[in-house]
């Protein structure tokens, strides 16, 4: 028969764009052959060494490529399980795209596919389905917060999670069939009614853990920041303050911001996305009204809104903007001798002043969204999202069978499906658990 | 004996529960089948408690039966006491029990085995098989007598007997069952042929003296009055209802158990074999589960008026004394006088995932296994692999496609599938909570389920497919009724008393899914047609209607799962060099050789992540082998 031959595959593994260093990455049973092709060094490639040397290759001008550090992992000991090759260059966008076509050229090797290298590690039993999607996040974190959930993930801690609700299941899930199995002997049997309790407690904790998914989402995508107001009230002028940098055109032209733009800024190790919004007011240049249309979409997804007012504008803002967290600016505060009482900070993007009390009260609001999650697991995944939702409907039905008195081999029916649905996180429950339990907490057999 | 030939098709090797349903099907298929046994008056014998059936082997029997087996006709005629258990819960979980007349129940069988055409019984000890010169082909077995049978099947049921060894206290002597000598050398002969080998326990409580006990102080356990037959084919039922006894052990008892363990094989490490947690013996029980205080023993007549009564719940390995002494401090028993002791025994077995899922070897061509020899303990989870090996036998020689049950098809199917892809560290015992299927494998649907197989097989008459093809349609029809026929709110309010009462007219069905509410309740809403029903169909039907929403989910599920549960796994495909599988999991997947990705993902040790990697590598493979 054939062996099982995967290809070989290559990708560049650090983001698109310049960086200091760039790696290429090559897994599959050819990587050695193909990178000793192109790698001259005084030494030879070991298992789990970087190695320094000079890459060439004949159909390369001279001294095209330089030096560079190649890390050999032979499998299975490697991330993929396979033979994995890592190629640390200089991280010029010219030298990667180089390199990439050389070896892409080179006989059985092809581009790996988005997220092939995890899904290769999947394959290899080297992480689970958890730890898989856990690695994708943990590359795309963009923050302190979202890396420490990665992590955490990655850690098991959703496993552990999923490991403890589900031991709670085969408990109450122990406690029916063993009045299904052993009804003919002398065991105090419990009513399915006992289980009510622990039921509950089961949904309360999905519950809980399907509410730190906004935070999760957020943690992904950065926490949305509008800058709201009417036009010509210095929005942008604030948006490059608090960039610290000249990103958005400030005239003195109201409604000068037609498009908005976005920029990330990391405020207690979160990612926080400032959004410079077009001004509110009614106007009928088409440019500027689709701005406007754009600027409330923004209020819609907001996660904290700051409304700027400043001297001689006049803001009417949506209603449903009450509904989420809001600071309100009163900016060119050094245009007035005196500055209304009823905002939250005066601020002068002139002079500076109030810019730090602004910051300070963002910084808050950030740490307010804060969810330290369930277990330690915060849910950042539409499809763990979509398995608990199930979840949490199947142990409603488990318990709504048990207020109807169904009958303890309907429930025993209900919670095996609830444990087939957690199990899509983790992996199975088998009849032989819930026997193993039963014969440990019973005296059975007559 | 009648012994006509010297080579026969298929040749089985025990009389007990699975060896009689094996002969008798092969035999029925029309192979000429030769029984050997060490004792012709044993077949059948019933050598643990006097009793078949129970939670999940009732099931078993059930379908045993549909498929034509054996077993359920013994059962009704030689019963002595039927009752339905968990007859307060869901059909689904209901299960049929029976006390038997042991003696009966044996000269049944007897008869049945002595007037089938097409099978010899011949008495003598198989000692030896032998196979091929490659070792990969059944060719004929030996005899202590010195015989030589040819055979292009054989089918082994050698139960407790293989190199039995029974513990009695610190005594230990070979034996098969008490009273009955051991078997040697099909154990070395199988090894010899590279299979594995390991080593179980089973116990038995004492036999004591009907006269000896003192019935006034022990509570009558009698069986139900209108009692239900196990066979489809049971006409004009009317068994007898003899009484069981319930007592119950105390401090005291416990006390001198407590005493005795320092002599118990169980505990001082002599017996090296596993003993099953559900069937525990007494002083297991009274060690491990030292809080409760008392444990209930149920006294059960061996045979019709028995003078001798099986002490169920009282399996022991204690010293004779001990045993005596201690249960005469039980209510009823305290002059009671013992016809045999309690024992433990030892046996060989032979770890089962060294079978198909036919219940031939993998190992050798033609060798079946089936019964205890398999790791299993019950009378029913004996008589299914039997009623299997012998089919698969005939057809495995007319080289027809084999006959596999699935597992949401029938508890028989659980059952193998079990054996064949977990490892047996324990005597294994049907649970229903081993079928995830539970809700669609009930023991009133058996024939629902198996009988057009039976009937294909050529076990059954054509007869009883056609009554059973007739049923299905009218259940169909009468389900379909139940659902479009509604009944005025205020009609259901004065018929069915629940809690809650109902605003709008509802359908039938919604009716009978109200909790509590059974199919007499509402009998008076219902056409003569429908009340013409013979009462197990109407009953058949109205659970259907009750468990639809969940019958229908567990129908998907069953769907959902089989897309890749089928998906077979190529002979010829080499697990170790799989790198990317766990290392464990290719371990035991070469060890086990599963035939589908159905089997490979309950070997324990394979994750899921394992499974899907499977999938997808033999995928690969076979579009490679095919390019």
């Amino acid at each position: 028969m054939l062996p099982f031959v995967e290809d070989t595959i290559v990708a560049i593994s650090t983001p698109p764009g310049i960086g200091g260093l760039a790696v290429v990455r090559i897994s599959g049973p050819l990587a050695l052959a193909t990178i000793n092709q192109y790698f001259t060094s005084t030494q030879i490639l070991k298992p789990r060494y970087a190695t320094f040397g000079k890459l060439n290759h004949p159909s390369l001008s001279e001294g095209e490529f330089d030096d560079c550090v190649v890390t050999y992992f032979k499998g299975p000991h490697s991330v993929t399980g396979e033979d994995l090759v890592e190629v640390s260059i200089h991280g010029g966008a010219y030298l990667q795209q180089k390199l990439l076509e050389v070896l892409l050229r080179a006989p059985g090797l092809r581009s790996a596919s988005a997220g092939e290298f995890t899904f290769r590690s999947f394959l290899s039993g080297r992480i689970d389905l958890s730890r898989a999607e856990a690695v994708a996040d943990l590359i795309h974190a963009k923050d302190a917060a979202a890396h420490k959930n990665a992590r955490n993930q990655l850690l098991g801690n959703l496993r552990l999670l999923v490991e403890s609700i589900s031991d709670k299941l085969i408990h109450s899930l122990t406690i029916l069939e063993a009045e299904l199995d052993f009804s003919d002997q002398e065991i105090d049997f419990s009513p399915p009614q006992t289980l009510l309790e622990p039921l509950s407690k089961i949904q309360a904790t999905t519950e809980a853990l399907l509410d730190t998914f906004f935070y999760g989402r957020r943690l992904e995508e950065g926490i949305r920041v509008p800058l709201v107001g009417a036009p010509n009230s210095g929005k942008s002028s604030l948006f490059n303050l608090l960039l610290g940098e000249d990103r958005a055109i400030v005239t003195a032209q109201a409604g000068t911001t037609r498009d908005t733009i976005e920029k990330t800024i990391v405020i207690a190790g979160h990612s926080v996305v400032l959004v410079d919004t077009a001004g509110l007011r009614e106007t009928k240049s088409e440019a500027e009204l689709s701005g406007v249309d754009r600027s409330l979409g923004e209020i819609d997804s907001a996660d904290l809104v700051i409304l700027v007012y400043a001297p001689d504008t006049e803001t009417s803002l949506p209603d449903d903007l009450i509904h989420t967290p809001q600071i309100t600016v009163y900016n060119k505060v050094d245009l007035v001798s005196e500055a209304p009482n009823n905002m939250d900070v005066s601020l002068s993007c002139t002079t500076g002043k109030g810019l730090e009390t602004l910051k300070e009260l963002i910084y808050k609001q950030v740490i307010n969204m804060v969810n330290d999650g369930v277990g330690g697991v915060v849910l950042n995944s539409e499809r763990h999202r979509d398995v608990f939702i199930r979840f949490k409907d199947q142990i409603s039905i488990s318990i709504a069978s048990i207020q109807n008195e169904l009958g303890p081999e309907y429930v025993a029916s209900d919670l095996r499906l609830a444990l087939d649905i957690l199990g899509e996180i983790t992996g199975q429950t088998t009849p032989d658990d819930i026997l193993n339990q039963i014969f440990s907490g019973f005296c059975v057999g007559k | 004996m009648i012994v006509s030939r010297e080579s026969y098709d298929i040749i089985v090797v025990g009389g007990g529960h699975a060896g009689i349903e094996a002969a008798l099907a092969a035999s029925r298929l029309g192979k000429a089948t030769l029984l050997i046994t060490m004792k012709t008056a044993a077949l059948a014998r019933a050598s643990c408690n006097p009793a078949i059936g129970g939670l999940a082997k009732g099931h078993l029997v059930r379908e045993i039966d549909a498929l034509g087996g054996e077993m359920a006709k013994a059962t009704d005629h030689t019963g002595i006491q039927f009752k339905m258990l968990n007859r307060s819960k869901g059909r689904a979980v209901w299960s049929p029990r029976a006390q038997i007349d042991k003696n009966a129940y044996s000269s049944y069988m007897v008869a049945v085995c002595t007037n089938q055409p097409g099978l010899d019984i011949f008495e003598d000890e198989a000692t030896a098989i032998v196979a091929n010169k490659s070792g990969k082909e059944i060719t004929s077995v030996k005899t202590r007598g010195g015989s030589t049978f040819n055979c292009q099947a054989l089918i082994l049921t050698n139960g407790t007997f293989l190199n039995g060894l029974i513990h009695i206290g610190s005594k230990s002597f070979s034996a098969g069952r008490i009273g009955e000598s051991a078997s040697v050398g099909i154990t070395e002969s199988l090894v010899e042929l590279g299979f594995e080998t390991g080593r179980l326990k089973t116990g038995t409580p004492p036999r004591v003296k009907r006269d000896s006990i003192d019935f006034s102080k022990t509570t009558i356990q009698a069986g139900d009055i209108n009692p239900e037959p196990f066979s489809f084919f049971t006409q004009d039922f009317d068994p007898p209802n003899e009484y069981c006894y319930i007592t119950n052990t105390n401090a005291e008892t416990h006390r001198i158990i407590n005493g005795g363990i320092k002599f118990s094989p169980l505990f001082t490490g002599v017996i090296q074999g596993v003993g099953p947690r559900y069937c525990p013996s007494i002083e297991d029980k009274v060690v491990r589960f030292s809080d409760k205080p008392s444990h209930q023993l149920f006294l059960e007549p061996e045979w019709s008026n028995a003078d001798q009564i099986y002490v169920n719940g009282f399996s022991s390995s204690l010293p004779e004394e001990i045993q005596l002494n201690s249960l005469r401090t039980v209510p009823g028993l305290e002059n009671v006088e013992f016809i045999k002791p309690g024992y433990a025994i030892e046996y060989d077995f032979f770890p089962p995932s060294q079978l198909k899922a036919t219940m031939e070897t993998k190992r050798v061509k033609g060798l079946f296994f089936a019964g205890q020899i398999n790791g299993t303990s019950g009378y029913e989870e004996a008589a299914a692999q039997g009623l299997m090996a012998g089919i698969n036998a005939c057809l495995g020689i007319d080289k027809a496609e084999p006959f596999v049950l699935k597992r949401s098809e029938a508890y028989i199917g659980v059952l193998i599938d079990d054996l064949i892809t977990k490892d047996t560290d324990e005597p294994y015992r049907m649970f229903t909570s081993r079928a995830e299927h539970r809700l669609l494998l009930r023991y009133d649907n058996a024939h629902f389920r198996l009988a057009e197989k039976g009937y294909h097989l050529g076990l059954t008459k054509e007869s009883f497919h056609k009554d059973v093809e007739n049923q299905k349609a009218l259940a169909q029809k009468t389900e379909a009724f139940f659902e479009t026929t509604y009944i005025k709110s205020d009609i259901i309010n004065d018929l069915v008393e629940t809690q809650t009462t109902v605003k709008e007219s509802q359908s039938l069905s919604n009716i009978l899914k109200r909790p509590g509410v059974s199919v007499e309740d509402i009998r008076t809403l219902l056409p003569d047609w429908v009340k013409a029903l013979p009462s197990a169909l109407l009953t058949l039907i109205a659970t259907n209607t009750k468990y639809s929403g969940y019958i229908e989910r567990e129908r998907q599920q069953v769907e959902r799962l089989s897309k890749h549960q089928q998906m077979p796994i190529p002979d010829s495909i080499d697990y170790l060099s799989m790198q990317a599988v766990s290392f464990e999991a290719r371990q035991k997947l070469d060890k086990i050789r599963p035939e589908t990705i159905g089997q490979a993902s309950r070997i324990s040790g394979v994750s899921p992540a394992d499974v899907s990697l499977l999938i997808i590598l033999i995928k690969k493979f076979v579009s490679r082998e095919t390019r």
